[in-house]
Parts: C-alpha cells; sequence; structure tokens
C-alpha cells in the first residue's frame, strides 16, 4: 500500500515538473531587456532600473559603455549599485564592450562571466571568439550574439569577428533557430550621435542570414528604430529591424535620421512569441513611448537549398558551396539532418 | 670517327655535370641560407619601401615568414585607419602563436586573447601599445582559415583613436 502511494507521489512529481518548468530550449515565448550607455548617469540609471525589474525579464542585454573613462573596480561597483536598484539584474546579464570600456580589457573580463549567466538562465550552445567580449548563445527559439566592440563604430568591426559571425550564424540556422537577436556598440545604420556612415561589412554577412530578426545597440545615446532594407543599405536583401538603445544614464544626442527615433533616456523590452517579436520603448520612469510588431516570414525554416547554400561541414572536405557544384553524398547528409 | 664523336660526347657530358653539380651546390646554399633566416624567427618589417602594395605610412608590424600581401588600405572607414591583409599556407594555431610573440617582442601588450589558442578556423586578438587610445595605440589581429582550407589570411587592423570624444565635444 505505502509502495502504491510513493509511486503515485513520484509520478505525480514528475508530471508536475515536465509541465510546469519547462527548459529553455522549449520557451518560445519569454521576454527579455536591452539598455546601454549609462558613463556617468548613474543616477538616471538607478531610476531606470527599478522600472526595468518591474518588467519581469528573463535576461538582459547590455551593449556597451559602462563607465566613462575604462570599467575600473571603484566605476563598476558604482554602475552594478545602480543597476541593481529595482533588484538582482546584473547576475541575468550580457554586457559588451563600447568605447568607452575599451581600456579595461582584463578588468571587463574578470567582472562580466557570461558562462555563469548562460547557467543562470538556462541557456545552451555558449560559443566564444574571446571569452566574456564575443560570444552567443541560444535561449528557446532564438539565438543571442553579442559582439565585442571597443572601437565604438560598427565600421571597426574585425575581420576574424565578422568570420566568426557568419559561421555562428550558420550553425545557428542549422539548429533550426526562429529568431537570431544580435547585440554590439555602434549600430550599423546610425541615426543621431554618430551618423550617418553605414557599416555594410557586416550588413553583408548579416543579409545571408535569414534567422536574423533585429539588432540592437548602443553608442547614440537616444532611442531610435529603423526598418533596415536596401533603401537604407545597399547590399541588405534580407530585411530585418535595427534599435538603438543608448539611453541608460548618458548625455542625450540629437536624432538625425531613422524611422524612429526620441533623444530620450530609457530602454527597451522584446517579447518573443513563436515566429513573431514585439519591441516595446520605455522612458526612465516606465512609460511606453511606442510598440512594434514583426512576425517572420517562413524563410528561414530549413529547406535543402538554405542548408546547402550554408554547409560547410567536414564531410567531405572537397566540397565547397562556393564553386557552385554540389556533391551528393553531402546533399543526402543534409537531407538526413532536416 | 666514332671515337671522337664519343670523346666530345663525355666531355660535353662532363661539362654538363659540372654545371649540374655547380646549380646544385648554389641552389642548395641558396635554400639553406633562407631556411635558416626564416626557421629563425627573423622578422621581416613592413615598410613602404619593402613592399610594393603597402599603404603609405603603415604602421611597422612583423610579417610572418613567407606570407604573402594581399591589400593593403589606408584610413579606409572614418574609424579605421589602417588595414592590411597577408596569406599564408600555415595553421591559424602557429601563425596566431607568432604573431603574439612577435608582437609582445616588439613591446605590445595582450589584452584579447583568443578564446580557444587550438581553434584551427579561426582567432582573433587584440593588443595595445604606449599610451591607451593614443594614434595606432591599438592593433586588431585575425587569423582565418579560407575556404580552401589550405591557406590563412591574416588581418591587421589599426582603429582610429576614441571617436566618441568628437561627437561629446
Amino acid at each position: 500500500m505505502n509502495r502504491k502511494y510513493i509511486l503515485i507521489t513520484l509520478l505525480s512529481l514528475v508530471v508536475f515538473f515536465s509541465i510546469y518548468i519547462p527548459s529553455a530550449a522549449a520557451q518560445t515565448t519569454f521576454r527579455f531587456g536591452v539598455w546601454a550607455d549609462t558613463k556617468s548617469g548613474t543616477g538616471t540609471l538607478n531610476t531606470i532600473s527599478r522600472s526595468m525589474a518591474s518588467q519581469n525579464v528573463l535576461f538582459l542585454f547590455y551593449p556597451g559603455d559602462v563607465c566613462s573613462s575604462g570599467p575600473t573596480t571603484d566605476c563598476l561597483a558604482v554602475w552594478r549599485s545602480a543597476y541593481d536598484a529595482g533588484g538582482d539584474l546584473f547576475t541575468i546579464s550580457f554586457a559588451s564592450r563600447g568605447n568607452h570600456d575599451a581600456s579595461g580589457t582584463s578588468v571587463w573580463t574578470s567582472y562580466f562571466n557570461v558562462a555563469a549567466a548562460v547557467t543562470k538562465i538556462g541557456a545552451t550552445n555558449l560559443n566564444s571568439l574571446s571569452t566574456n567580449l564575443t560570444y552567443s548563445f541560444d535561449f528557446g527559439n532564438s539565438h543571442f550574439v553579442a559582439v565585442d566592440m571597443p572601437g565604438g563604430d560598427a565600421t571597426t568591426i574585425s575581420a576574424a569577428q565578422l568570420t566568426w559571425l557568419d559561421s555562428d550564424l550558420t550553425a545557428a540556422e542549422n539548429r533550426q533557430v526562429t529568431h537570431s537577436f544580435l547585440f554590439w556598440h555602434g549600430p550599423e545604420y546610425p541615426m543621431g550621435g554618430h551618423c550617418c556612415t553605414n557599416a555594410s561589412t557586416i550588413t553583408a554577412v548579416l543579409t545571408k542570414h535569414p534567422s536574423v530578426s533585429a539588432t540592437f545597440h548602443g553608442h547614440e545615446h537616444n532611442l531610435a528604430y529603423a526598418h533596415i532594407d536596401s533603401t537604407k543599405i545597399s547590399n541588405v536583401t534580407h530585411p530585418y529591424e535595427e534599435f538603438t538603445s543608448g539611453g541608460a544614464g548618458a548625455e542625450l544626442y540629437a536624432c538625425q535620421r531613422g524611422d524612429w527615433c526620441q533623444s530620450a533616456n530609457g530602454y527597451f523590452t522584446v517579447d518573443v512569441n513563436n515566429a513573431s517579436f514585439t519591441v516595446k520603448a520605455f522612458s526612465t520612469t516606465g512609460s511606453n513611448l511606442k510598440s512594434w510588431t514583426f512576425t517572420k516570414s517562413n524563410d528561414n525554416q530549413p529547406n535543402l537549398k538554405n542548408l546547402l547554400s550554408n554547409y560547410l561541414g567536414t564531410n567531405d572536405s572537397q566540397y565547397f558551396p562556393v564553386d557552385g557544384k554540389i556533391n551528393l553524398l553531402d546533399a543526402a547528409y543534409l537531407i538526413q539532418q532536416m | 670517327m666514332n671515337a671522337q664523336f664519343q670523346t666530345a660526347t663525355t666531355i660535353k657530358s662532363g661539362k654538363a655535370k659540372l654545371i649540374c653539380f655547380a646549380g646544385l651546390v648554389i641552389a642548395f646554399s641558396v635554400g639553406w641560407s633562407l631556411a635558416l633566416v626564416f626557421s629563425s624567427g627573423q622578422k621581416l618589417k613592413s615598410s613602404p619601401s619593402a613592399q610594393a602594395k603597402i599603404a603609405e605610412n603603415f604602421p611597422t608590424v612583423p610579417i610572418y615568414p613567407q606570407s604573402v600581401l594581399e591589400k593593403s588600405t589606408c584610413n579606409d572607414t572614418q574609424s579605421m585607419l589602417f588595414r592590411s591583409q597577408w596569406q599564408t599556407a600555415n595553421r591559424v594555431p602557429e601563425v596566431m602563436s607568432w604573431y603574439l610573440k612577435a608582437l609582445q617582442k616588439d613591446g605590445w601588450t595582450v589584452e584579447v586573447v583568443p578564446a580557444d589558442p587550438n581553434a584551427d578556423k579561426l582567432q582573433y586578438a587584440e593588443l595595445t601599445r604606449g599610451i591607451f587610445n593614443s594614434w595606432l595605440g591599438k592593433l586588431q589581429l585575425s587569423v582565418i582559415q579560407n575556404p580552401d582550407h589550405k591557406t590563412v589570411t591574416i588581418e591587421t587592423s589599426f582603429p582610429a583613436p576614441d571617436s566618441e570624444k568628437e561627437a561629446e565635444e
């Protein structure tokens, strides 16, 4: 009799946990936040933190410019105190460097712990080009990439970072992610403050990857949005969305172009809901300034053409997509993976 | 007649052997000297006079032995001062390891180390020299395996000093 009750209890627990504690890999509905550029504006960050904490975000991205003159231990302590004013946000955060973070590389790499944050939020497939600087991971149906940009402008991205980004997105797409969300300091389409040289070397890579849904940046101290297509940057054949979220405390810059721009402090949240995602802009105190909802078309679903054109596996070292020839053995291998 | 022909042939054959032998000795000497130069890790410094295609005023950095300059640009964007690309037939980990040693000997400090020093597809490092954010004080080093899996691209680039200062002013 006792054994029966124990068995029933155990079974109930298994059912409970499998229903109520889904893994990150299974999640297709979740929320994350984006903010950047505090520098000396920790008072404003303190207020924004309280607002951000009330949004119930699962994790956060901070694409650059923590302190004014490099990340010293003292400055980071002040920044973190403001950052966590609304609750423990730091340990679920993924930061990447901007130009004002450039001088303290060793301080930065020991202060931020991407692997710990990945574990804490239950993300998978952590991949790093340089530890705690340029990295990516998967969460739910989405892929997240942070690129170190100590030069500030997006045009300072290195050849290795570009190549890594390309292969990292290819690998994510082969894992059949629905969205890729990308984060680095300077926007490839600047909209105010560092306007207006486009980083077409980056868009040449992004446009190859249909999973790219949106990029998020700082560098320009305002809140801004642009739909990036060939009318904005000529080499873009796969349109995507670009947001600048540089309003986490730093002095504001004037808007110069874009589809929407406010010279205001604040932040963005992103709600991912299967193939759709909704981006909301908030003021310092949490007033909703603007919302956008986007739905991905089916073009990044696995298909033979997509797989073959991105395939760079080791199955046949003589096979390269660039030569226009398809090895049937490789095609068979890829079909098997579909 | 036949004997004379044979003698002449023997003499010609002897001369040819001598020329071949001398040629071999010269080729061996030159090859050995070159091998000694490269195996000792001696750096070939880039300079406008030494490299016909290198951009004018390109900063002096070590050049990987037997690498070939592919392109070199000056101020190709507002925020990147110089870039150069070289090709070599060696492997990514060996090239990166050589560069990190050679650059540190030249006074550069490694700021960003490659996440995986054994990665054979690509590796990235950043180095600084002199006063932080000074003119040409930062070097980005990318070592990337080419799609042919046989050659490697080496890119050295020098970003401009902090471009934000101008915007703030």
